[in-house]
């Protein structure tokens, strides 16, 4: 079994939960041990953290894309 | 008529006259044409010299003018030279002050256009976290639980 940290911006439905474990058994092809955290910080979306890998779909990543992105038009 | 014409009278008499010309010839005649003559020997020798000093006086100036001449000449031709010099040394200090300046003011144009771009950068830079913190705070107010889904959605479907 993998470890895998899932990070919301608020709380996930089981459903939710069980699509995103669903996902990254597919994807990391093992079983997930998952622990299900809340971080407002993310504004929004999730983050998963799997085998020293970082998946972030969260809305401040994008944001701080977005600041960097701009930064460096300039 | 005898006592008038006594030829040993006139006789005595010529003699006295003679007696008396010659003793003032030799006694007062020669001595004072001796002294006239001196006199007029040294009077000459004075009047010779006097020429003579005129003529070196005359001499003395003439060498004096040509000299000054010479030396009013010699100032002037240096003068211009040294006003020549002065004008070039002059020039040549006006031509590095112009071109200091133009350094000065060029260093200056630097200064000020980096400083623009220094500051147009930061203020962007401002403006753009401003922009985002603004979107973070509205985002976060507004996020709906369906907009959370789609973004779980949206992230698992990118998922490899």
């Amino acid at each position: 079994m993998t470890k895998a940290i899932i990070t919301s911006a608020r709380e996930l439905t089981a459903e939710q939960i069980e699509k995103i474990e669903d996902k990254f058994s597919l994807v990391l092809n093992d079983m997930l041990d998952t622990e299900v955290k809340v971080d407002p910080s993310l504004i929004g979306g999730i983050r998963v953290e799997a085998r020293g890998v970082l998946y972030d779909g969260s809305v401040s990543t994008r944001l701080s894309g977005m600041l960097k992105a701009m930064l460096a038009e300039d | 008529m005898e006592g008038l014409f006594n030829i040993n009278s006139i006789l005595l008499h010529m003699l006295n006259t003679a007696i008396l010309f010659a003793a003032v010839y030799f006694l007062l005649y020669k001595p004072v044409r001796k002294f006239m003559k001196a006199r007029e020997d040294k009077v000459a020798a004075q009047l010779e010299a006097g020429r003579e000093a005129e003529q070196s006086r005359d001499a003395l100036i003439a060498e004096g003018k040509k000299s000054l001449e010479e030396a009013q000449k010699k100032a002037l031709s240096e003068s211009a030279v040294y006003a020549q010099q002065s004008q070039q040394r002059g020039q040549v200090i006006i031509d590095d002050a112009k071109a200091e300046a133009q350094r000065i003011i060029a260093a200056a144009h630097e200064e000020a256009e980096r400083i623009v771009s220094s500051t147009r950068s930061a203020m962007l830079e401002e403006a753009a976290k401003l922009a985002v913190e603004m979107a973070q705070a509205v985002i976060s107010d507004k996020l709906t639980d369906a907009d959370q889904k789609r973004l779980v959605d949206e992230f698992l479907e990118k998922v490899e």
